[in-house]
């Protein structure tokens, strides 16, 4: 896993921070972007291995980001969303674009890693 | 010289008053002053914040990794060197809390994780809150006089699970402050699990709906909750904590309480009532039936509602007469019509509908018992009678075993449903098309051999119509080739035939009656019963529901013609006018009919003409009896008076007023109409129409010779009596005088051809000078214009015509046919040139 690029894709600060943490930790390269727009400028120039994003981001939502991924981009990207409960419908439709997988707040960092790691497994 | 003075100075009503300059400068300076404070004060505080802010961001991003290594520390797990970072760490914390600034920081980070995190890692995050003493600040802040502090200290307590904190929050339970009050309730039941036993205890203030929500809420999230039985705070005196206790039960299903549910039902407070209603619904509590019966009355509609609701859901058939009372006694719809929905939901099917409902069973009953067999219909006996054709006189001889019903069918439009569904089986149809009575000779026979007879004695065709009834039939050429349509006609079908089946009926009686002679008995239009009207008035009838039945007994009624006496002269001659047009044989009844009771002698003129253009077989039979042919010329001339139409359709008042008019403008043309008038019913009219006579008769310079006359008329009009319009007949010799009298032009120059009085007519009557005159100037008086031989040129065209004329007058000797031509005042014009002309040879 050492060599396991994550992009994280979220805007709270301190929960960016904590996961960051958490996820290098168990050994993954995470990069992290705060909105929309710092997630383009790094899949122009990066290919990740996995990414973990949050519905709810300024200028361009985790839908989007994954509209964004399967159709302009056209990569196979595993794709984690992160979403507050009781949001189900935004859930349906991540994974109608191409979401793998999903995990909702408040987060439990053991077990998105559980999970980065069977998303990872599988490609 | 104050006076001078006063002249020179003006006296300012309103004097702005005076301020010195350097006041004005003194305000410049401190507005000036103000303002820079203000802004100054504005700008520090912006920047103190925003670098406080940053400061705030700064301070959490390197504190934030801090927290994170705290968090996810596995102890002796880890390696030596993550056991010594996490030493440092923490000294390094250490240091930081003991700024306030910094723990205020550190306080909202791990309050803000703390919402995205879950599992191990917020518990963790609840023991190093602990760990760094930070909860100390919130017990402080439940110490200060300001709510909202108190209840933010609360708050931060509550949320991180600081345990210890229960039993200093538990003393804000009944706060005066509602927020904290509030804040203090929700912290109770979160921190531990027998919170709510406490604050069900000993809360004595109101708990709001929403502060209930709240606080279920808290507690189906509580992991491993058992709740309390809570029938025990059904006895609470504050009513908030019953209402809640009752909700709390029906959550939890706890139907242990069974019989204090039962009670609250009599409880004053709605609410509560409501909750037990719902509980006692819920967990089927059937011995609550009767104390819900018993409360009923006393309760609004909506508990009402509530209360049949529940007895529908627990109800069982003893309680059906309860519910019928209700239905009879309540007069509330709502509870009356739930009353009925619960009957039937206890049993099924009790109480059917009602509203709106016909009742075709009776229908159905009736229709079965009045229906007619062919058998019947084969061998029903008709017994009628063969003088008039009178429904009135015809009766049908009621047979001893079938009964009519004649009460069954009261209108023609039902016997043409009943005939749309089964033809002609039913037999009120019978009794509706079979015409009745007699009460001559009765001769029984059997239809069939009616019919034969019919079809023996008469040219009528029969058409055989559901093998068992037979219609006389007109073929096409005899309609159409007219201009009227028979009433008959009706609006559908069935009408038709239900009057050709009454025509055929009558066609029976007077085959019976006599075989050899049956058009002498009836006349032609009487024996098909039909009845002529114009195309026009067909579609007002059709138009009209009311001649949707064809009545017998109204035949006479709805003959157009017969009503002809009744109408005015001017509809008359209209009526006359579409006869003329329409050309039809059929009408020389009516004109005949015209001809004799027709009071007035212009109309009954008008329809002789009219007769003579139909038939010219008529005429002769006619011609003894009818007006010469100089009297109706002359009629025609006076109803070519312009004035004839007008007075016509005027009333009493305007017939005055027309007859002024005459004696102004009026000429000989005029005299003719005027003399009509003199038998006018008026007295009034025949006296000013004389008077009007004389006048214009003196103005034709012909007074002379009439005046003897017309006094005489006067005279004899004045004493004579009236006679009624319909007893006034033709009388050709009297006719003939008073055409006599009326025309002043000699009724040798009147020619058939020349039926309107023209001036030409009446040079005679012009001075011989003025004749001679015309003559040797070969001027010719113009043709008197009619009302419709008015003919308007244009002025350019006239123009055009004036030229060309000059121009042929130029190049060719004008023609003498063309001198005629030229109008009269064209020839009065050119007299004078023609004068000169002639005295220059």
């Amino acid at each position: 896993m050492n060599n396991l690029q994550l992009l994280l894709a979220e805007d709270d600060n301190l929960l960016a921070s904590l996961l960051n943490y958490r996820l290098k930790k168990e050994g993954y390269n995470v990069s992290i972007a705060a909105n929309g727009k710092e997630v383009k400028e790094y899949l122009s120039t990066n290919i990740p291995d996995i990414i973990v994003s949050d519905i709810m981001m300024p200028y361009l939502s985790g839908l989007e980001l994954i509209d964004f991924v399967r159709k302009d981009l056209k990569y196979n990207t595993p794709i984690i969303i992160i979403s507050s409960a009781g949001n189900e419908e935004n859930v349906l439709s991540a994974f109608e674009l191409g979401a793998n997988d999903f995990i909702a707040k408040p987060v439990n960092p053991s077990e998105l890693i559980v999970r980065v790691a069977r998303e990872l497994n599988k490609v | 010289m104050k006076i001078i003075s006063f002249t020179y100075y003006n006296i300012a009503l309103i004097n702005a008053p005076k301020i010195h300059t350097n006041l004005l400068w003194d305000l410049t300076i401190l507005f000036a002053v103000i303002g820079v404070i203000y802004f100054t004060t504005i700008f520090f505080f912006r920047n103190k914040i925003g670098a406080n802010s940053k400061k705030v961001v700064q301070i959490k991003k390197e504190l934030s990794p801090m927290i994170s290594e705290f968090l996810f520390y596995e102890g002796e797990e880890g390696t030596k060197e993550e056991r010594r970072t996490y030493v440092n760490l923490k000294i390094e914390v250490r240091e930081l809390i003991k700024d306030q600034f910094h723990r205020k920081i550190l306080s909202e980070i791990l309050l803000d994780l703390q919402k995205d995190v879950s599992g191990t890692t917020k518990k963790r995050l609840f023991k190093l809150y602990k760990d760094l003493g930070l909860h100390q600040d919130a017990f402080n802040k439940l110490k200060s006089w300001r709510w909202e502090v108190v209840s933010k200290g609360i708050l931060e307590l509550t949320k991180m699970h600081v345990d210890e904190a229960y039993s200093f929050i538990t003393k804000h339970i009944n706060d005066r402050r509602s927020v904290v009050r509030k804040q203090a309730e929700i912290a109770i039941v979160t921190l531990r699990k027998e919170g709510i036993n406490y604050f069900l205890d000993n809360t004595r203030n109101k708990v709001s709906q929403w502060q209930q929500l709240k606080l279920l809420d808290v507690i189906r999230n509580t992991e491993d909750y058992k709740p309390p039985r809570f029938k025990a705070w059904l006895t609470s005196k504050n009513k908030d904590v019953v209402l809640f206790s009752l909700r709390l039960i029906k959550h939890y299903n706890q139907s242990d309480a069974r019989t204090s549910i039962v009670e609250l039902v009599k409880h004053k407070n709605k609410q509560i009532k409501e909750e037990a209603i719902d509980c006692i619904k819920k967990f089927n509590i059937t011995e609550a039936i009767d104390v819900l019966k018993t409360v009923f009355r006393k309760n609004d509609v909506h508990i009402k509602l509530l209360i049949l609701d529940a007895i529908g859901s627990l109800g069982s058939e003893n309680d059906i007469e309860f519910l019928k009372k209700i239905h009879k006694k309540e007069s509330n719809f709502n509870i009356k019509s739930k009353a009925l929905g619960v009957i039937n939901t206890i049993m099924p099917d009790t109480i059917l509908p009602t509203e709106g409902i016909e009742e075709f069973a009776n229908k159905l009953d009736e229709l079965e018992k009045n229906t007619v067999t062919e058998d019947y219909w084969k061998q029903k006996e008709i017994n009628v009678d063969n003088s008039l054709i009178n429904e009135n006189d015809i009766k049908v001889d009621e047979s001893e075993d079938e009964i009519f019903n004649k009460e069954d069918v009261d209108t023609l439009e039902e016997v043409k449903d009943l005939m749309i569904e089964d033809t002609f089986e039913t037999d009120e149809i019978v009794e509706d098309f079979i015409p009745e009575q007699v009460d001559h000779t009765k001769i029984d026979v059997t239809e069939e051999e009616a019919l034969n007879q019919i079809l023996n004695d008469t040219d009528i065709e029969v058409l055989e119509l559901e093998d068992e009834v037979y219609v006389p039939v007109f073929s096409d050429d005899d309609i159409e080739a007219t201009a009227f349509l028979p009433v008959v006609t009706a609006y559908d079908t069935i009408s038709e035939e239900i009057d050709e089946v009454s025509n055929d009926v009558i066609e029976e009686n007077e085959s019976l009656e006599q075989e050899d002679n049956i058009e002498n008995i009836i006349p032609e239009e009487d024996f098909l019963q039909i009845d002529f009207i114009l195309k026009d008035q067909e579609e007002d009838i059709e138009s009209n529901p009311i001649n949707e039945t064809i009545d017998i007994k109204s035949y006479e009624n709805i003959n157009h013609y017969s009503s002809f006496f009744e109408k005015d002269d001017y509809n008359k001659t209209l009526l006359l006018d579409t006869i003329e047009d329409a050309k039809d044989e059929k009408d020389i009844p009516l004109l005949k009919e015209i001809l004799e009771q027709e009071s007035n002698k212009l109309i009954r003129g008008r329809a002789w003409e009219i007769l003579k253009d139909i038939s010219n077989e008529e005429i002769e039979y006619y011609r003894v009896d009818t007006p010469n042919e100089e009297n109706v010329d002359l009629q025609n001339a006076a109803m070519n008076s312009i004035f004839y139409q007008l007075f016509q359709v005027s009333d009493h008042e305007c017939k005055l007023m027309l007859l002024d008019e005459i004696l102004e403008i009026g000429d000989a043309k005029e005299v003719v109409f005027l003399k009509s008038l003199l038998d006018d019913s008026n007295k009034e009219i025949r006296i000013k129409a004389s008077t009007i006579i004389k006048e214009i008769q003196k103005r034709n310079n012909n007074l002379e010779e009439e005046e003897v006359s017309v006094e005489e008329d006067i005279d004899s009009i004045l004493n004579k009596e009236l006679k009624p319009l319909k007893a006034v007949n033709l009388d050709t010799e009297e006719d003939l005088n008073y055409a006599k009298e009326v025309v002043f032009v000699p009724k040798e120059d009147v020619k058939e051809e020349d039926v309107t009085f023209n001036i030409k007519d009446s040079k005679d009557l012009l001075p011989l000078e003025f004749c001679f005159v015309l003559d040797s100037l070969d001027i010719e008086l113009p043709k008197p214009f009619s009302v419709f031989d008015i003919d308007f040129e244009l002025n350019e065209r006239k123009a055009e015509k004036k030229e060309n004329e000059q121009e042929n007058t130029e190049e060719t000797p004008q023609p003498e046919e063309s001198k005629k031509e030229q109008s009269f005042i064209d020839q009065i014009i050119s007299l004078s040139s023609r004068i000169r002309g002639k005295s220059n040879g």
